[in-house]
């Protein structure tokens, strides 16, 4: 009965997403318990912060930087064509702050820091680590899982503006050489480019980092079999996490492009 | 009272799925016995050996007594308490009470080995100099002294298990499980070992619970031994009691043939 297969193999992916879902939800809600309690390991979390930071920020400077001159390199052709050279700098702020910068940035650390979380506590669970910090009274989620979320909900902030600032470089340089004066890239970013944006992007980025730590951690800490399987568990990680950046960067988006409409009238 | 004890433990493992795409899925998937029915006792102040070949579920059975693992059915007792039905904040009360060495040592390779040894005294938020010194008297008492800021890295074989050792009697356990604590190693260390095991149970009157496939070691050292095999308990006794079995089992095993009931996978 090939139709009957057929179903019940997509029964089977809907079912294993949901489980993947209740699971990562599980790991949310345990590890907003424990820092709620206040049982948080500063030294991890610091140490954490420091390997996310060195890991990713070059990387996003680079990526994002480039990112936002081709951006201006596009629009100024455009624009300078259509007479509009004065909306360029405007364009290339707004487009950086709510979606270049945060979405880029945050696949750099996925790409980067959520793979190595998924190698770490991967490798740690096919060396029996993660079953000998349990048999040591320690909570591999308290231990492991806590310091990490934390240095990433800290960190992707604060590289994503530093990457924003290295866009609109690459954009300023990139329109410059293009036909637009310096002074009107000024004048238009400031004019077009609010506070708002700027704080509308950085929101996204909250939800960003719980989603690549938590599916790092997850991915890793799920991790079977030997050296084959911590492979396995490091390409899912960063997989899973880039494809829930960018589902819930769409929602994410809408929703808070409403509450902005709304508060401006 | 035994110190350990269990009830009719059931374990099994998924074992794959049968080729046969006209049952539904769910029927399809096999699973492997590892214990069916089990029943023993461990008493306390002994050293106990579960012997057995390769494949059997002896490390699974530690598993079970440090609650690692849940069993299917049945009970796990550990001085006199049930632990199947605790909760993971209940089964580190009794963790904190028990000592594991694992196979590979498992120690953990991003702390120092004065780090690994004091991990748990530290996890209970013990002063930092009571911490210093148990670290140092552990270490000492496994030929071990002054390798406090090496790494898991730079230490052999031998060493990493003696450092575990020192973690996981730190904390003056009452129950220590040893997984192959002599596999891998030479006759000297293997014997060093031994000896140490036999000097803990004198010195510190703790229960021990030793699997191991190394007949010589287990003869020596143990006073009670338990043979598993297919599942199931098949020889229990004093050594010598298990030496005189005449079951076919036991007798290939002790004889170390290749020819016999136990089959090689």
């Amino acid at each position: 009965m090939p139709q009957r297969q057929t179903l019940s193999s997509y029964q089977l992916l809907i079912q294993e997403v949901l489980v993947f879902l209740g699971a990562l939800t599980t790991l949310l809600v345990e590890t907003i318990m424990f820092v709620a309690r206040g049982a948080v390991s500063y030294r991890h979390t610091v140490r954490q912060m420091a390997e996310i930071g060195v890991g990713s920020l070059m990387v996003a400077i680079i990526t994002v930087g480039f990112s936002g001159a081709v951006t201006a390199l596009y629009i100024s052709i455009q624009l300078v064509k259509y007479g509009q050279p004065g909306l360029i700098g405007g364009v290339v702020g707004k487009s950086l702050a709510l979606e270049i910068a945060p979405v880029i940035t945050a696949i750099v650390v996925a790409a980067r820091s959520g793979s190595a979380m998924a190698a770490e506590l991967g490798s740690m669970v096919v060396t029996e680590q993660v079953d000998a910090l349990r048999a040591l009274a320690t909570s591999p989620t308290q231990y492991l899982v806590v310091p990490r979320v934390l240095a990433s909900v800290i960190m992707l902030p604060l590289i994503t503006v530093i990457a924003n600032a290295a866009g609109l470089l690459g954009g300023y340089l990139a329109s410059t050489a293009n036909g637009v004066s310096a002074t009107q890239f000024m004048v238009s970013f400031q004019s077009y480019t609010y506070v708002g944006d700027q704080l509308n992007g950085l929101v996204k980025t909250i939800p960003f980092a719980l989603l690549i730590a938590l599916i790092g951690c997850h991915q890793g800490l799920s991790t079977t079999g030997g050296a084959q399987g911590v492979g396995k568990a490091t390409t899912s990680a960063v997989v899973f996490a880039m494809i829930a950046v960018y589902i819930t960067d769409f929602f994410l988006s809408s929703i808070l492009q409403d509450v902005s409409l709304r508060f401006s009238g | 009272m035994p110190a350990v004890e269990f009830r009719h433990v059931t374990y099994s493992v998924p074992a794959g799925l049968e080729d046969d795409p006209a049952t539904p899925f769910d029927e399809r998937l096999t699973r492997r016995m590892i214990l069916d029915d089990v029943s023993f006792e461990v008493p306390e102040r002994s050293i106990t050996c579960i012997m057995g070949v390769s494949g059997t579920g002896k490390t699974t059975l530690l598993r079970l007594m440090a609650g690692l693992l849940k069993p299917e059915s049945g009970e796990v007792l550990i001085d006199g308490q049930d632990i199947v039905s605790f909760k993971e904040r209940e089964l580190n009360e009794v963790r904190r009470q028990m000592g594991f060495v694992f196979q590979y040592g498992a120690l953990f390779d991003s702390l120092s080995v004065g780090e690994n040894v004091g991990f748990g005294l530290a996890q209970q938020r013990r002063p930092a100099r009571e911490v210093k010194e148990v670290v140092a008297a552990r270490l000492t008492e496994v030929g071990l002294e002054g390798i406090e800021d090496k790494l898991p890295s730079e230490l052999s074989g031998g060493m990493r298990k003696r450092a575990a050792m020192a973690r996981a009697l730190a904390t003056n356990p009452k129950i220590v499980l040893y997984d192959e604590p002599t596999s891998g190693l030479d006759p000297v260390m293997a014997r060093v070992i031994d000896n140490l095991i036999v000097n803990l149970r004198d010195r510190a009157g703790t229960t021990n619970v030793v699997v191991s496939h190394h007949l010589d070691s287990i003869l020596r050292i143990s006073d009670h031994v338990m043979m598993l095999h297919g599942a199931k308990i098949v020889a229990e006794g004093t050594p010598k009691e298990v030496q005189a079995s005449e079951d076919a089992v036991v007798r290939q095993f002790l004889e170390g043939k290749a020819e016999g009931p136990i089959t090689v996978r």
